[in-house]
């Protein structure tokens, strides 16, 4: 199998995301060229492995190697079986597909989406500190900072992609040579171990920006009646926000609801 | 002209690693923010109004399929809003998170669009008349001058609005959305926080 | 036993309920109601691998869930059902929830589409008639933090 060119088409499994049938048509371009590897385009055989391959399909894209490398081992056995076998083996075809996805989508949401993206913003606000850049005080800064804040966005993304990178490539190759004693693979890392690890770590991280930043915006300011008041609301603000989140609610429109309450208030004030 | 052109373009293209092509967070609002701050020359409010509308968009995460509020394009519309109109940052900030929500119903639509065409296309890749390759190419060209379309509009609607009103604009109100937009930043580090919980607690 | 919420998922454990639901409810356990998944080594497998540890998990066929769901005792759950055959099995068999989310069908042509990756035909939709009129109410949505789509 060309690993390298079924890694590159991984990048565009959501490229024809559609709400019925979610990435069906980016699991076939990624499938592709394997199915012209295995059946001879325009016969029978790669014809139904065509309608097959443009069932249903959705997971988290950067886990969705897990699947792909499963569904090309399984595809080979179709091109293979016999006749008597063949919708037996279609059959598993079909479990394979959708219990991978589901599993892959169940771990990677949960480690890409919820975890390394925010952890990787928490590591672009510590750079940009350390270089004294403080982004979430009022006054804009002055200083030279091309190279500083390259730095610092670059770590954002290095942060996210090195693992989702190696995560793409390994889950291509273990979920191929993988079988259903190894969970095709999936079985290989911790992935919950990692999880609750980068998110322990998360958490330290933000505590320290928590504090360093109201270090930075109100260390300075002596305490007076405004900044008290205004150190009140922020704390309102705060507990409002954890509020929300237990609501369901996301904070976006905690933010318009109080732009729009300040608002009003200023002018009856 | 021929700037804002280009400033919609480099905001769509990046808007496409939102879903379409890629997923390495381009289209994340940090990089998004920082970037277009850097061709604009406003540097320092790119990266804010970035790590700002990240903060306050981290309750989202588009799981399964649901499609959250446009992070890149809120983002986006913010810095170029206050480079080419010369808004406030806190205006600017505000406009973008409005136009992030009005882009996610272009974006259903969109999608719902795309199902509608299915049928069509499936049968004309059972057919052979047209190659997975070329619809992914058409999805992903479609999907960029969507955006850039939006984007467009977005700043010839709101821009000259905003111009228009700008200057009657009372003190009161420049002061309320500058202390909302300081309280942004609070309130996306508790969410934060929030969102690294792990529960229930592994052993 | 305490049922937190009875989810319709065609696609069961998967991001939306452990990103989405899992953290904002207080459960102790994962039920999950699928034929398939009950015959299936594999599936019964990577449903373990996919839901975080800490939370129980047991999956069962309709008619065994039943009986399990009538158990006296403390457990907090979450109930996934593949889809709504299997509610109508549940309630048959006496469990009568009051409110079901349906958070994900499976597309099939001809199929009308409610809300976001919930697609209803006729069949289903005189299935969801009979069942309302048992008081079942239904709540369309994906995640926790999406609005709601009325059936019916």
């Amino acid at each position: 199998m060309k690993r390298f060119s079924i890694f590159l088409r991984t990048f565009l499994i959501q490229g024809f995301w559609n709400f019925s049938q979610m990435q069906n048509l980016g699991a076939l371009f990624v499938m592709d060229t394997t199915l012209k590897r295995l059946y001879k385009p325009g016969s029978d055989a790669y014809l139904r492995a065509l309608v097959r391959n443009m069932e249903t399909f959705n997971t988290n894209p950067v886990m969705s190697s897990y699947s792909i490398g499963a569904m090309i081992r399984q595809e080979e056995v179709l091109a293979s079986s016999k006749k008597e076998d063949f919708e037996e083996q279609e059959r598993e075809w079909r479990i394979i597909r959708a219990t991978t996805a589901n599993t892959a989508a169940s771990i990677g949401d949960r480690l890409f989406w919820a975890t390394l993206k925010p952890l990787s913003l928490v590591f672009c606000i510590l750079v940009l500190f350390a270089s004294e850049i403080q982004v979430i005080h009022e006054e804009i800064y002055k200083g030279e900072m091309l190279l500083k804040v390259f730095l610092a966005v670059l770590a954002a993304l290095l942060v996210y992609n090195i693992p989702s990178i190696a995560v793409r490539l390994r889950g291509l190759k273990d979920s191929y040579q993988g079988n259903e004693e190894n969970f095709y693979g999936l079985i290989n890392l911790n992935w919950n171990k990692a999880i609750t690890f980068l998110k322990t770590l998360g958490q330290i991280f933000t505590v320290f920006i928590i504090f360093y930043g109201i270090y930075i915006v109100f260390g300075n300011s002596s305490l007076n009646p405004d900044s008290i008041a205004r150190m009140s609301l922020l704390v309102a603000f705060i507990i409002l926000s954890i509020f929300m989140k237990k609501l369901n609610i996301p904070n976006i429109f905690l933010y318009i609801i109080a732009a729009i309450v300040f608002g009003i208030a200023s002018f009856l004030a | 002209m021929g700037a804002l052109l280009l400033f919609c373009a480099v905001l769509a293209f990046l808007e496409l690693d939102t879903t379409y092509l890629g997923q390495v967070l381009l289209s994340r609002p940090l990089v998004v923010g920082s970037a277009l701050g850097f061709l604009t020359g406003n540097f320092f409010i790119g990266l804010q109004l970035g790590i700002f509308t990240e903060l306050i968009y981290l309750d989202f995460i588009p799981i399964g399929g649901v499609v959250p509020p446009s992070g890149a394009i809120s983002a986006g519309i913010a810095v170029l809003m206050a480079h080419i109109f010369a808004m406030d940052i806190y205006f600017a900030f505000f406009i973008g998170i409005l136009c992030g929500i009005i882009f996610s119903f272009v974006e259903r639509k969109i999608r719902r669009y795309r199902a509608k065409l299915l049928p069509k296309i499936e049968r004309a890749l059972y057919e052979g008349k047209t190659s997975i390759g070329k619809v992914m190419l058409q999805s992903i060209i479609f999907q960029f001058l969507a955006v850039f379309a939006f984007a467009l509009v977005a700043l010839t609607i709101f821009g000259p609005l905003f111009s228009l009103i700008n200057q009657d604009i009372p003190e009161k109100l420049h002061i309320a959305f500058k202390f909302s937009y300081f309280v942004v930043p609070w309130v996306g580090l508790s969410i934060l926080f929030i969102s690294f919980s792990t529960k229930p607690k592994t052993d | 036993m305490k049922i937190v919420l009875f989810r319709i998922d065609n696609r069961l454990i998967h991001g939306q309920v452990v990103e989405g639901w899992l953290p904002s409810l207080d459960v102790g356990e994962v039920m999950v109601i699928s034929d398939t998944a009950a015959k299936s080594n594999l599936m019964r497998k990577m449903l373990r691998m996919a839901l975080p540890k800490g939370y129980g998990l047991n999956i069962f066929n309709a008619k065994e869930a039943a009986n399990y769901l009538k158990e006296d005792n403390e457990a907090k759950v979450l109930v996934l059902l593949e889809d709504f055959h299997a509610l109508e099995i549940l309630a048959e068999n006496g469990i009568l929830p009051q409110v079901v989310n349906v958070g994900n069908t499976k597309y099939e042509e001809g199929k009308k589409e409610y809300g976001n990756g919930v697609f209803l035909d006729e069949k289903d939709l005189s299935m969801i008639k009979k069942l309302q009129g048992k008081n079942i109410k239904f709540d369309v949505r994906a995640l926790p933090s999406s609005l709601s789509v009325r059936l019916g």
